[in-house]
């Protein structure tokens, strides 16, 4: 397979496909790396599109755009044009992964970019279980779940459900006793 | 507590007690909150689902303001149902559609509800009679303080509490005040008075909430921003506001009293005398005259009924409120006969009551 050659320098191996609209006519060219760098665009490693740039601001407002709508949130895989299409986040961590995209938007909708209302505070280890347990609706899900697990004969998932029922009540029960 | 006892009961945020009772209906106050490790419900599966009622329940257990309180899982619920819940405000029209392994969490007085699994995990709701958001937020940050603490919630540094929707980070809090404007609906100047709020970060929805229509000029307006304000800052921008609202809808009420009596009182008593002996009553139909009758009753008008029977029957007469009482399926003719009916009997007893008591 004989390798294109850059249409500027005549050297150099051309890696991508330059098209430049200018007056509404478009030049395709095939550029190498070098020659493609003085014609400002920027070479991303890794990137496996041919780039498709051009001299003019439109063309560029577009490609950052894209470039905008190809971030993806690694936890919940949700891409920042999927955000754009309905309007929510996927996951916590979303806006660590969208953030420089977010600020800009927060500030139109609220006019704010910093949160200055209640701080979030977990309770120490010791509070989160004080207290009696009381409620009956826990117990009543849990077997609710176990029978739906006996039906569909998950039984790994019935028997890990059996233990937490009996696990609760034994804790209610040792509770009443105590009052 | 029983589907069939919530019914039953009068919630307490339609007692027709707290501030301003004569224009105002009641004051509510939602925080959403998430999981941190858990993707949010546009993401997630039915596993994660799952975790977050099983974390949540587990948490309110400990919960003093929650451990009493019932469960109703959406799964375990017919449509209309579900839509009863919607009538008493207790989950949104959203949660009712979605299904899933969502599920809500109601006290014994229908204070205070949290919603698992809606938009945001979590949707923590306190519900007051009259114009209290004050005593709203207080009641609801204790819930938070005690129900999130013992969480994993998703919260940063910088931007608050992380929410679903834009919209909602920062504080994820909203507030709102249903107020009854007929006042204003009468003058003509309601659009007029409500179009300037938007530039203060307030807005105006109907009665159900987002998306819905105002019906029996009852409205509700709520705040709009979340981020870069405190709690109290949010309440305190609603509460000046809505108090410049309530007087511009006293002054319509003189207005229309100093001008138009004859008229106005004319449309306030036809208005009883349907509800009172009305055999076919829509849905609409009686939000129009309970509205009028409303004005009659806070105007001081009419003597009965009260604020209390009038909010009542606010949930009441709503379609799956009808058909629970009913006990069978009804179609929508059905229903405008039993909601008639419903609403003849109870004025009936209320104007025997206070003849008695004035007698």
């Amino acid at each position: 397979m004989s390798k294109r050659v850059c249409e500027r320098c005549n050297t150099g191996a051309a890696i991508l496909r330059l098209i430049s609209v200018k007056e509404n006519t478009e030049k395709v060219e095939y550029l190498c790396a070098n020659c493609a760098r003085a014609e400002g665009v920027e070479i991303v490693v890794g990137g496996k599109e041919a780039a498709q740039v051009s001299g003019s601001g439109e063309t560029e407002e577009v490609e950052k755009g894209s470039r905008e709508d190809s971030v993806m949130c690694p936890s919940c895989r949700l891409t920042f044009a999927r955000f754009k299409e309905r309007y929510r986040l996927g996951c916590a961590e979303c806006f660590d992964a969208f953030r420089p995209l977010l600020i800009p938007l927060l500030k139109k909708v609220h006019g704010a970019e910093r949160h200055r209302g209640k701080r979030f505070a977990r309770l120490a280890d010791e509070d989160i279980t004080s207290g009696t347990p009381r409620g009956t609706w826990m117990l009543e899900l849990l077997k609710r779940r176990l029978q739906a697990a006996v039906e569909r004969e998950e039984f790994e998932e019935a028997a890990r459900l059996r233990d937490r029922i009996e696990a609760i009540s034994k804790e209610s029960n040792v509770e009443r006793t105590a009052e | 507590m029983t589907l069939d006892a919530l019914v039953r009961q009068t919630p307490m945020w339609l007692d027709g007690s707290g501030a301003y009772a004569d224009v105002i209906v009641s004051s509510r106050v939602r925080l959403a909150r998430n999981l941190r490790h858990i993707p949010f419900s546009s993401q997630n599966k039915t596993a994660d689902e799952e975790r977050v009622v099983d974390e949540v329940l587990s948490a309110a257990q400990h919960v003093r303001d929650l451990n009493q309180s019932t469960y109703f899982d959406m799964k375990q619920l017919e449509e209309h149902d579900r839509q009863l819940l919607v009538e008493r405000h207790l989950i949104s029209p959203a949660l009712a559609l979605r299904g899933g392994n969502g599920g809500v969490m109601v006290d014994q007085d229908e204070r205070l509800s949290v919603m698992v699994n809606e938009e945001d995990h979590l949707r923590l709701q306190a519900l007051t009679a009259g114009f209290e958001p004050q005593a709203a937020w207080q009641m609801l940050d204790k819930v938070d303080t005690e129900l999130c603490g013992r969480l994993d919630i998703a919260y940063d540094a910088d931007l608050g509490y992380l929410t679903a929707c834009p919209t909602n980070v920062g504080t994820g809090l909203r507030a709102s005040i249903l107020i009854h404007l007929p006042g204003l609906v009468l003058v003509q100047t309601v659009d007029q008075v409500l179009n300037g709020i938007a530039q203060v970060g307030l807005t105006v929805r109907g009665f159900y909430g987002e998306g819905t229509e105002v019906v029996g000029s009852l409205f509700q307006i709520s705040n709009q921003i979340t981020l870069g304000k405190s709690e109290p800052e949010i309440l305190e921008t609603l509460e000046r506001v809505v108090r410049q609202i309530i007087d511009f809808e006293y002054s319509a009420r003189q207005t229309l009293l100093r001008d138009a009596r004859a008229q106005i009182e004319d449309k306030i008593w036809r208005s009883l005398g349907i509800l009172a002996n009305a055999r076919v009553l829509s849905g609409q139909e009686f939000m129009n005259l309970a509205s009028a009758v409303r004005l009659g009753v806070s105007t001081g008008v009419l003597k009965d009924p009260s604020l209390v029977l009038l909010n009542e029957l606010l949930v009441r007469v709503q379609p799956s409120h009808i058909q629970r009482m009913a006990g069978s399926r009804l179609d929508s003719d059905q229903r405008d006969q039993n909601r008639a009916e419903y609403v003849r009997e109870r004025f009936a007893s209320a104007s025997t009551t206070s003849r008695q008591t004035r007698g």
